[in-house]
């Protein structure tokens, strides 16, 4: 026992560790390929996403403040309201919503690391630059913990989807009719566990971006508590992330028409006569689906991300606490350090009443079919997520990169190298082919 | 032979003259299911002169479910060998064949099926209007009802082997034109049909008493429903019976001791042209269309497995006396596929873009020229023309051009 403890403890750690350093390896190991002039620029591209993940952490946390600000503003309205004679100011300074915003821009963006925006705050264009680098780097990390750590709720289920998928058409490719179930029902099975753990993962993914501790993601226990006084507002954000696949969706099939629309548009330099793989032509095709599906799809993903933060989770969070019911072991020192900062007092708010997980699992206007309502109806919306995937693989198979990344909440996946244009569906030299000269029936020798 | 398709003019007239003289001794002899396979046919005086079949046998080999030329006639990427290497050295092959250059036809496989069984090129819809659906009737007369409607052959000596999971490929037996049609259909064989055999006949073995007969009645009805086609008989001639009792006989009825997908279709037309004898047939291959899915091992094993199904028809024609040195091959693509630099399985569908309409064909046979390669532009629909003409008939309602280059 002894032994398979010390391998589940070393297992954990390693994890821990890969998580905390990783990002660091990932992203040196794309800073050499620089240096190495083929590998550079793929190496850009595809680390280029986490960078963007992790500036979509920002306005998951922007998202989140900005309601926490909103609150605390209006609050201070209602309360001069009713004492204009003397007006007394709740917890903390109030502050103009602008002017708060401006005031805590630098740290909004780059997290509640003080002596570093102390360090870059400056007009110097060294500065700037370094500003920028410090930005990257920053951005990269937290984009790789977030993907790190969404991805250990979505794997199982996506592996399974993944799994039935492959196993499913192998059966019917084969005419297998005894395993007829087989791919079927671990699809379904994906599904079912995918739906089930993506409340928890968009619930790391918010509490993540205000906290700044990657290990927020692993606590399952508190997330859920969190998720269930969330109510109503679970169903609007699934609802949300459903209806935000559909550009996903969309631009999977368009892919699809991509090089026939691009051949109709512009038939000068993507005749279907020229060679379609020459370098110059590649390039330009690269950059223009590049450029037009970024286009289309960040607006898609920071909408997605700020109201993940604007109305899941800050709205759930303010709630409760102002009820008095969150106990010490459910918020991070990350998220009251921020709502201090917005002009709250969270730390007088916080309770130790050790009744609260009995109590505070739902909130009193959630009467028992209003819950049933609530999981099921949001169940059913995951449910549709997960079925879109599958979807989506129909349309344009990815391989392990569709199956694994969905765009909205691993990588934002905007980018694609056309790796195989160099293929000539029409190839032959059937002439040179010295195989072409064999004899019939072919010499057993 | 003299035996001459009862129109409906004359089934009219005869009917009337039968109910005015108050006697049915002078209606003619309707014959369903008879060995001629001619629903409806009946013997009178005016019979025209059926020509015997004195032409070459014909196999169409349908290299379906959509395959680019790269993996099937390109000698680096090919994965049909026998195909690409051996087929070509012993007959022509037409390395620049489109569907419809024009770009005017959409690609699909009945479509492209239909352009190689009429000559002609024609844009298809349901005909129940569902979406997605391949229930296609064509307007035009295929080689099939041509041959039958030409020469004296009986219906199970003109065959489509068609695949198990496209019912609707059944569609493909007759046209809907008013001078050919049900009259000069076309057997087909495969393992609906299999079944719809076995159902039947547990049916014909139950009392209309017994418990089951409902249930079993009930599952037959659900077949017969997926070929619904109006005119469809589901009459299996005796020949056609006795074919598939020695199935029956060695594969059983469980369905899982036979080969399976185009494994199935190539055993399927090994024993027909054993037990059959048709003069023409056609092979319906279809698997390589499971790419839709995403898997390029399943497209390009596909490919592999049809290119050792022609191998093993092939060699049993030339060690069958009577298939020997006078069957002509014709192999040839019901569409392409796309071939799409932008995604990571380059033909996983078929969206009219120019690759989906490159295809090839290969012509092998006696009359055939040997070891040619044609690189010019050439037509899908050339195929049914060609073969009219290599069987010695004139397909007057394809308009398309004969294959010149390949008749040495």
């Amino acid at each position: 026992m002894s032994l398979i403890r010390h391998i589940i403890h070393f297992s954990i750690r390693a994890f821990r560790f890969f998580v905390r350093w990783g990002w660091i390896s990932l992203l040196s190991l794309g800073i050499f390929s620089l240096f190495l002039s083929s590998a550079a620029s793929i190496w850009v591209i595809a680390l280029t996403p986490f960078i963007v993940n992790g500036w979509l952490v920002t306005i998951t946390r922007r998202g989140a403040l900005d309601y926490a600000v909103a609150l605390k503003n209006s609050l201070e309205k209602k309360y001069s309201k009713k004492h204009s004679d003397s007006v007394e100011k709740t917890d903390g300074a109030f502050h103009d919503k602008k002017e708060w915003l401006h005031q805590y821009r630098s740290e909004i963006r780059y997290g509640n690391n003080q002596d570093f925006n102390e360090k870059i705050n400056s007009r110097s264009f060294f500065r700037w630059i370094k500003k920028r680098i410090i930005t990257g780097f920053h951005d990269f990390k937290i984009g790789f913990r977030n993907w790190i750590g969404v991805w250990v709720w979505t794997l199982p289920g996506l592996t399974l989807m993944w799994f039935g998928w492959y196993a499913g058409w192998q059966v019917s490719f084969s005419k297998m009719y005894e395993y007829s179930a087989v791919g079927f029902t671990l699809t379904m099975a994906g599904w079912v566990l995918l739906a089930s753990v993506m409340p928890l993962a968009l619930m790391g993914m918010a509490r993540y971006s205000l906290s700044g501790d990657w290990k927020i993601f692993f606590q399952a226990r508190r997330n859920w508590r969190w998720i269930r006084r969330a109510g109503w507002r679970n169903l609007v954000i699934a609802a949300i992330f459903v209806i935000s696949s559909l550009p996903f969706g969309i631009m999977y099939v368009v892919m699809y028409f991509w090089p026939d629309i691009l051949m109709q548009a512009f038939p000068e330099t993507f005749s279907s006569d020229a060679d379609f793989s020459s370098d110059q032509v590649k390039l330009q095709v690269f950059l223009f689906y590049f450029g037009n599906t970024f286009l289309l799809l960040l607006p898609t993903w920071v909408v997605s991300r700020y109201l993940l933060g604007h109305y899941y989770y800050a709205p759930t969070l303010l709630k409760w606490l102002r009820l008095g019911r969150v106990t010490p072991c459910e918020i991070s020192e990350g998220e009251i350090v921020w709502l201090e900062k917005c002009g709250f007092a969270p730390r007088k708010d916080i309770t130790e009443r050790e009744d609260q997980q009995q109590r505070g699992l739902w909130s009193k206007g959630i009467t028992p079919p209003a819950r049933i309502s609530i999981i099921l109806l949001s169940g059913v919306l995951w449910l549709a997520f997960s079925f879109l995937i599958s979807l989506a693989q129909f349309a344009r198979y990815s391989g392990l990169e569709g199956w694994f990344n969905h765009p909205l909440i691993h990588n934002p996946h905007f980018y694609y190298t056309p790796s195989v244009s160099d293929e000539r569906s029409d190839s032959y030299n059937m002439k040179g082919n010295p195989a072409f000269q064999d004899e019939y029936p072919p010499s057993m020798e | 032979m003299n035996k001459r398709v009862l129109t409906k003019r004359e089934f009219l007239k005869s009917v009337a003259a039968g109910c005015s003289l108050g006697t049915v001794s002078n209606f003619p002899r309707i014959t369903f299911g008879s060995d001629t396979g001619r629903i409806g046919t009946f013997e009178d005086k005016e019979s025209k002169i059926i020509r015997p079949y004195d032409g070459p046998n014909i196999v169409i080999i349908r290299f379906g479910g959509g395959v680019r030329r790269r993996e099937s006639i390109d000698p680096t990427h090919t994965f049909a060998p026998f195909t690409q290497r051996i087929m070509g050295k012993l007959g022509t092959t037409f390395t620049n064949m489109y569907y419809d250059s024009e770009g005017e036809a959409e690609v699909g496989h009945g479509q492209g099926t239909l352009n190689i069984l009429t000559g002609l090129y024609s844009n298809y819809k349901d005909v129940n209007n569902k979406f997605l659906g391949e229930g296609y009737e064509s307007d035009h007369p295929t080689l099939f009802e041509h041959m039958r409607k030409e020469f004296d052959l009986p219906t199970h000596q003109t065959l489509i082997i068609n695949g198990e999971d496209r019912t609707q490929e059944e569609f493909y037996s007759f046209s809907n034109h008013h001078l050919f049609g049900v009259k000069y259909k076309s057997e087909v064989l495969s393992l609906y049909r299999y079944k719809l055999y076995l159902l039947e006949k547990k049916l014909s073995e139950l009392a209309t008493t017994h418990p089951d007969y409902k249930k079993v009645s009930d599952e037959v009805e659900k077949m017969r429903q997926q070929n619904y086609r109006s005119g469809a008989s589901f009459d299996q001639t005796s020949k056609i019976i006795s074919f598939w009792e020695k199935w029956e006989s060695f594969y059983g009825r469980s369905g899982l001791k036979n080969p399976r997908g185009d494994r199935l279709l190539t055993e399927l037309s090994s024993w027909a042209l054993r037990r059959l004898k048709p003069r023409m047939m056609m092979i319906n291959y279809n698997d390589p269309d499971y790419i839709h899915w995403g898997y390029m091992a399943h497209y390009t094993k596909a490919i592999s497995i049809i290119d050792q199904g022609i191998r093993r028809i092939y060699e049993q024609c030339q060690a069958d006396e009577f298939y020997r040195d006078n069957t002509i091959f014709a192999i040839v693509p019901d569409c392409g596929r796309e071939t799409n630099p932008f995604v990571k399985v380059p033909c996983q569908h078929h969206f009219n873009s120019r690759s989906s309409r490159e295809i090839f064909g290969i012509l092998v046979g006696p009359g055939i020229a040997k070891d040619t390669t044609i690189d010019r532009k050439t037509e899908q629909i050339s195929v049914a023309k060609t073969i009219s003409t290599l069987s010695n008939f004139n397909m007057q309602s394809s308009d398309a051009e004969v294959l010149e280059e390949s008749i040495a």
